[in-house]
C-alpha cells in the first residue's frame, strides 16, 4: 500500500517536470522576429554635427567677455524597439549626442540628432531652451554674417516660452552645419559668438 | 499535597477576574503624561522675529547679474504662505503653526533655490529658516541647510551663518542679511554662499570659483 503510494507520488512529480520542459521547448521554439528597418548615420549626418571629444571652442558673449566651451562628450548610440513579444518584427535607428560645457558662465549644451531616415531633427538644448532644427528642410540663410565672419548654410532656431514674460533666455540660436552653433541671443539681444 | 483540577480551575477563574477588573481601569485614573504648559509669550516673540524673514509678496522678478555683466533673469515662481493650529497642551493652550515658501529659479544659469521660513509651537519643529538649492544640470550637486532661529546655528552642522545688521549692495542698504556659507562644496561651479535679506530673500549669491550673482532690486 505505501510502495503504491510513493510510486504514485513519484509519477506525478515526474508529470510536473515533464510539463515543464514541454514549455521550454515550445517557447523555445518561438521564431524570432526580424529586424525591418535600420536607420544608419550617414556621412552628411556626422557632417551636421561636426564636433569630435576634447575639442575646445570659444565663445564670446556681446559685452566682451570671451569664455571656453569644451565638447565633453560625443556618444554614439544605437537603439532597438521592439520585439515587444515573440515573433514580434523590430527596427533600429542610429543616434548621436554631444554634450559642451563651460563653467563661467554655467553653460550646458546638448546636441542629439538621429539618423535624418529616421528623424531629420536636431534638438538642441541650452539649459531650459530647447531648439530644433530640421536638416531635410533649407537654411533659412545662404550666407550670414555674424560679427567679423560670414557663415554659410545657415539655420535659425527660435524657443519662445510663454511663462516667461519680460524675462531673459536663450531666444534664437543660428546653426550652420560646418560650424556647428554660431550664436546664442537672448531676449534682451545679448549673444553667445563663436570665435 | 495534590494539585485537584478543581484549583486549577479556581485559580484560572481568578485570574480571568483580575484582568477584567484591570482592564476597566476608568481613564482618568490613567496618569496623563507631563506636558509643560506654552509658553504663549515666548512663542510670540520667536515668531514675530521669525517672520520677519518671510519674503515680502511685493518681491518679485528681478534682473540678476553675474561678475562678468551676463544678465538674466532671477525668478520667483511662487511665494507661498500657510498659517495653520499646530499644538494644543494640556493646559488648555494652543500655539500655530505658519510656513512661508519662495521658490526660486534662473532663467539662464540652471540654479533653483527653495527658501522656507517655519514657525511652530512643536519644539521639534521650532523656529527656521529652511535654503534648498539644485543644480539642474547636475541634481547630484543639490543641498540645503536649515537655520534655527532660537539655537542660531545650522541643524544640519554644514554650513555657517552670519547674520549682519546691514549690507550694502549696488548702492543699496539691506538691513539684517544672512550670508549662509556651505562647508561642503562639490564641484567649482557649486553654490557656496547666499546672502538672503530680511523681508527681500535672496539677493545674491557666489560660486566655488567665485563666480558672483547679484539681484538688482
Amino acid at each position: 500500500m505505501a510502495f503504491n503510494l510513493l510510486l504514485l507520488i513519484k509519477v506525478t512529480v515526474l508529470n510536473k517536470i515533464l510539463v515543464f520542459i514541454l514549455i521550454l521547448v515550445i517557447n523555445s521554439c518561438c521564431k524570432e522576429g526580424y529586424e525591418l528597418s535600420s536607420y544608419k548615420m550617414s556621412d552628411e549626418d556626422k557632417r551636421f554635427v561636426p564636433f569630435s571629444e576634447d575639442e575646445k571652442l570659444t565663445y564670446k558673449h556681446s559685452n566682451g567677455f570671451v569664455f571656453p566651451l569644451d565638447v565633453v562628450s560625443v556618444t554614439s548610440q544605437t537603439h532597438q524597439v521592439g520585439p515587444n513579444s515573440c515573433e514580434d518584427n523590430y527596427y533600429s535607428y542610429d543616434s548621436q549626442t554631444v554634450v559642451l560645457k563651460s563653467a563661467v558662465p554655467e553653460l550646458y549644451l546638448e546636441i542629439e540628432t538621429y539618423a535624418t531616415t529616421y528623424s531629420p531633427t536636431i534638438t538642441i538644448t541650452y539649459n531650459r531652451s530647447v531648439f530644433k532644427v530640421n536638416k531635410k528642410a533649407l537654411p533659412q540663410y545662404n550666407e550670414l554674417v555674424v560679427g567679423d565672419k560670414t557663415y554659410t548654410n545657415v539655420y535659425k532656431a527660435t524657443f519662445v516660452d510663454d511663462n516667461l514674460e519680460n524675462t531673459i533666455y536663450p531666444s534664437t540660436l543660428y546653426y550652420a552645419p560646418n560650424v556647428g552653433v554660431i550664436q546664442i541671443k537672448m531676449t534682451n539681444n545679448d549673444t553667445f559668438t563663436i570665435q | 499535597m495534590t494539585h485537584s483540577p478543581f484549583n486549577k480551575i479556581v485559580v484560572l477563574k481568578l485570574l480571568i477576574v483580575f484582568l477584567i477588573v484591570a482592564g476597566c481601569k476608568k481613564p482618568e485614573e490613567i496618569e496623563p503624561p507631563k506636558v509643560t504648559c506654552l509658553d504663549i509669550t515666548k512663542l510670540d516673540e520667536s515668531t514675530v522675529k521669525a517672520k520677519q524673514w518671510v519674503v515680502n509678496d511685493s518681491v518679485s522678478n528681478a534682473l540678476l547679474v553675474d561678475n562678468n555683466g551676463i544678465e538674466e533673469t532671477l525668478l520667483i515662481l511662487k511665494n507661498d504662505t500657510s498659517e495653520a493650529v499646530s499644538i494644543t497642551d494640556s493646559c488648555g493652550k494652543s500655539y500655530g503653526s505658519f510656513t512661508s515658501t519662495v521658490y526660486y529659479d534662473t532663467s539662464i544659469s540652471p540654479i533653483n533655490m527653495i527658501a522656507t521660513v517655519h514657525g511652530s509651537g512643536v519644539v521639534s519643529e521650532g523656529f527656521y529658516l529652511r535654503l534648498s538649492i539644485t543644480n539642474t544640470n547636475n541634481k547630484a550637486l543639490s543641498k540645503g541647510t536649515t537655520y534655527d532661529f532660537e539655537k542660531q546655528q545650522t541643524r544640519e552642522g554644514n554650513a555657517s551663518v552670519n547674520v549682519l545688521p546691514q549690507f550694502k549692495l549696488l548702492k543699496k542698504i539691506y538691513t539684517n542679511v544672512m550670508a549662509i556659507t556651505f562647508s561642503e562644496i562639490a564641484s567649482e561651479t557649486d553654490v557656496k554662499t547666499v546672502y538672503y535679506a530680511q523681508g527681500y530673500g535672496i539677493i545674491m549669491f557666489i560660486k566655488e570659483n567665485g563666480n558672483t550673482f547679484t539681484v538688482k532690486y
